[in-house]
């Protein structure tokens, strides 16, 4: 017999199910929260403004005070080896240390967020109901199309530099011994 | 401007949280939007089972959906949601411009107001808590510039 929590594979088609509905439970919780609303949101930003409105800080306090006891379990159950309720295994991001592609990348995205006030959540939340949002999103998806093949083509130009290299060095070793 | 809303804003952080956490001890995935989106513009072929990358596309499609869906429902019964639906307050020109330094943004910085706001602050990770200070700072820094020094909006 198999203890429910060990590892096992995954049945997509009830990963994809759940991850429906917490898609659609995200998204009625931006819409209630605020975030949908780029004049809120910029309202919110606007912080040296008298009509300063400081809602959406709350919308950050709700949900990190929920999240927080079950991203410390999942932590805890991922260290443990188990596997989440559905199958497969725990996907979270390892510590990795603050980088100038992070602090570049998160100013790029402020800069955006602080122009349009839509981030990517709220925008493909309001995606079929405001047209303009179909601008941001379309922009958006090719922006995040175009770093991923920069991204890519970058890492696949150092690999070959490095087989190349050791190449090099194979005919070398051969050459002299 | 907006009048404040701090019970609904609380209260919809909250259902942000309950979403990203049933997500997490589910299906043992992270809701960062911006990642989960992401995940689907890849283009290489990382070598993976065909199998492993029909699942990984499946929930990611049916995440992005169910934002999709959400908002229709939002829509029907709670259309003040989205603000003024005539419009945005900014030029299309300028919110294309600014989905693209999204776009650019949070593929470079792994994360967005989910990714690392929510999902990463929850788990005290260092990265996170330093990508929320800036694009928070940045998005502030803009509107000032925008608002009080350009004078637009």
């Amino acid at each position: 017999m198999t203890r429910p929590d060990a590892p096992r594979p995954a049945d997509p088609r009830v990963h994809a199910l759940v991850a429906f509905a917490c898609g659609a439970l995200f998204a009625i919780g931006l819409g209630l929260a605020g975030m949908t609303s780029p004049a809120k949101v910029l309202a919110f930003l606007d912080v040296t403004s008298p009509d300063w409105d400081p809602s959406l800080a709350f919308v950050m306090a709700g949900a990190i005070g929920v999240h927080f006891v079950f991203a410390r379990r999942a932590g805890v159950a991922a260290a443990a080896g188990r596997a989440p309720a559905a199958g497969g295994r725990y996907h979270v991001p390892e510590p990795a240390p603050i980088d100038r592609a992070l602090l570049a990348g998160a100013a790029l995205f402020g800069a955006g967020w602080g122009l349009a006030g839509y981030c990517p959540g709220p925008a493909l939340v309001a995606f079929v109901v405001t047209p303009i949002s179909v601008v941001f999103v379309g922009a958006m998806l090719t922006g995040m199309w175009a770093t991923r093949v920069v991204r890519e083509r970058v890492a696949a130009r150092a690999a070959h530099r490095a087989l190349a290299l050791e190449n090099e060095r194979a005919i070398e070793r051969e050459a002299r011994g | 401007m907006t009048p404040p809303t701090i019970a609904p804003a609380l209260a919809g952080g909250a259902l942000i949280g309950v979403s990203a956490s049933l997500l997490l001890m589910l299906t043992g995935r992270v809701a960062g939007v911006s990642g989960v989106v992401g995940g689907l513009l890849t283009t290489s072929a990382d070598g993976r089972p065909e199998a492993e990358r029909r699942g990984e596309t499946a929930w990611r499609l049916a995440f992005v959906l169910g934002l999709l869906a959400g908002g229709v429902a939002l829509f029907q019964y709670r259309p003040e949601s989205f603000g003024s639906l005539e419009g945005s307050p900014v030029s299309p020109l300028l919110v294309a411009l600014a989905g693209v330094l999204v776009g650019v943004g949070t593929t470079l910085g792994n994360g967005c107001t989910s990714g690392h706001g929510v999902c990463g602050l929850s788990r005290l990770s260092r990265r996170s808590v330093a990508a929320t200070a800036v694009f928070m700072a940045v998005g502030m820094l803009v509107t000032f510039v925008v608002r009080h020094v350009a004078g637009a909006r």
